[in-house]
């Protein structure tokens, strides 16, 4: 009876035990789930702000890029597209309003651009970086000379068909020198269309050749009295290079002959955007 | 005694259930008490987008409100109200306010709003620049 009576409770406590584990592990496990939704349910609240921030930061750079560029194009640098043929007008002497213009484009953006926070580079703005891209290509403008340069020596290079410098120059014209030159056969691989003319106040010379574009060559725009007002060089590989005297008034066009479309952009470093981390309340509208 | 087991164990299951039904209903009142953070943001991004438009279009810079105002009309739909203030400066020493003006109507008593503001730079010729604020709200009708 006893012997019985002891392995019926033995029976009934090992299910308790059982059971009791079981609805333990079960809370716990609830527990468990229940901390994983409160922390998944905070990060998805907080995915409204972020986005929200995200979206004023990207409208505040874009503001603050498109003045930057409708500056560039009025006051330095207007690029236009021909087929695949990009070209660059520069108006000479380069201005002063340009760098006025974009410091206090650069004080309007910081003081009213709020809630974002927009800095403009100014001494990388002074002397504006375009890329071409995809080709990789850089065009520097700085006091008194133009660079083009492509980056990718195997790939860069061998986008640009040829290079077209059209000068209108507010002074008399002389002679254009050769002081060095590399030719080459129109048919040649390697061969690079350069044609050159400037427009003074007595007429115009020009010239047109194929030059090798892995060679340097140069030719010299000098006056009447053989003095030397411009100098146009053909780098390797395929880099040109322009200076001129900054007296001179005018402008320069400069184009540049590709072999695939292309886009330009402003140099990477001009221009900063980022949220403050402030309260906005709703904006009262005067009316 | 095993009957006695069976009950704890059977108080304990239905206390978990009871747990899990009272954690049931807290989620989903929380959830519907919870601020609805999409419809803000779309209409944040239709705002920054509207005045984007105006000026990339040159709307701004042309400083004439009557064409901002159709621009405007053309561009919203009915189901969203907005209201825009637009003010100019230029350079004089430092910058002075020359023209604003308010278009839209108002949006008082709106529960979700959504507002951008933009700067721009409006070129007239080498001697007339000015700087421009616009600022916009939208709100769902």
């Amino acid at each position: 009876m006893m012997g019985r009576t002891l392995k019926i409770w033995a029976g009934g406590a090992r299910r308790q035990g059982f059971l009791s584990v079981a609805a333990y592990a079960l809370a716990l496990a609830l527990l468990f789930l229940l901390s994983s939704m409160s922390n998944y349910s905070i990060s998805l609240s907080e995915t409204g702000a972020a986005l929200s921030r995200l979206e004023v930061t990207g409208a505040g750079f874009d503001a603050a890029s498109f003045g930057m560029a409708q500056i560039l194009r009025r006051e330095t640098v207007s690029p236009a597209y021909s087929g695949f043929n990009l070209s660059l007008f520069l108006r000479l002497p380069f201005t002063a309003n340009y760098t006025q213009d974009v410091g206090r484009w650069q004080a309007f953006a910081q003081a009213y651009g709020a809630p974002a926070s927009v800095s403009i580079n100014t001494s990388e703005a002074a002397r504006p970086v375009l890329y071409v891209r995809p080709q990789n290509i850089t065009i520097e403008y700085q006091a008194g000379r133009v660079l083009i340069t492509p980056q990718n020596a195997t790939f860069s290079q061998g986008q640009v068909l040829g290079y077209d410098d059209l000068m209108r120059i507010s002074q008399p014209v002389g002679r254009l020198n050769w002081t060095q030159k590399s030719n080459v056969s129109p048919a040649d691989p390697s061969a690079l269309y350069f044609h050159i003319a400037v427009q003074g106040t007595n007429g115009t010379v020009s010239d047109t050749q194929y030059l090798n574009r892995s060679a340097l060559s140069e030719v010299r725009l000098l006056d009447a009295l053989d003095r030397s007002v411009m100098t146009v060089q053909v780098n390797p590989e395929a880099a040109l290079r322009v200076y001129y005297d900054t007296s001179i008034g005018g402008n320069l066009t400069t184009v540049l002959g590709l072999n695939s479309s292309s886009t330009l952009e402003l140099g990477t470093n001009v221009i900063n955007a980022a949220y403050e981390a402030r309260k906005a309340g709703p904006v009262k509208i005067a009316g | 005694m095993a009957k006695l087991g069976f009950v704890f164990s059977l108080d304990a299951m239905l206390a978990v259930l009871v747990l899990m039904a009272f954690a049931s209903a807290f989620f989903l009142l929380s959830a519907k008490m919870q601020k609805d953070s999409y419809q803000p943001l779309v209409m944040l991004k239709q705002a920054d987008d509207a005045l984007a438009v105006l000026d990339k279009g040159g709307m701004l810079a042309g400083r004439n409100a009557s064409i901002v105002n159709d621009s405007m009309k053309q561009m919203m739909p009915q189901r969203i109200g907005w209201s825009m203030s637009v003010q100019y400066y230029n350079y004089t020493g430092r910058f002075a306010p020359v023209q604003n003006y308010s278009l839209g109507t108002g949006g008082g008593g709106a529960n979700e709003t959504a507002s951008a503001s933009r700067v721009f730079f409006a070129y007239v010729n080498s001697t007339d620049r000015y700087y421009g604020l616009a600022r916009l709200q939208l709100w769902a009708r």
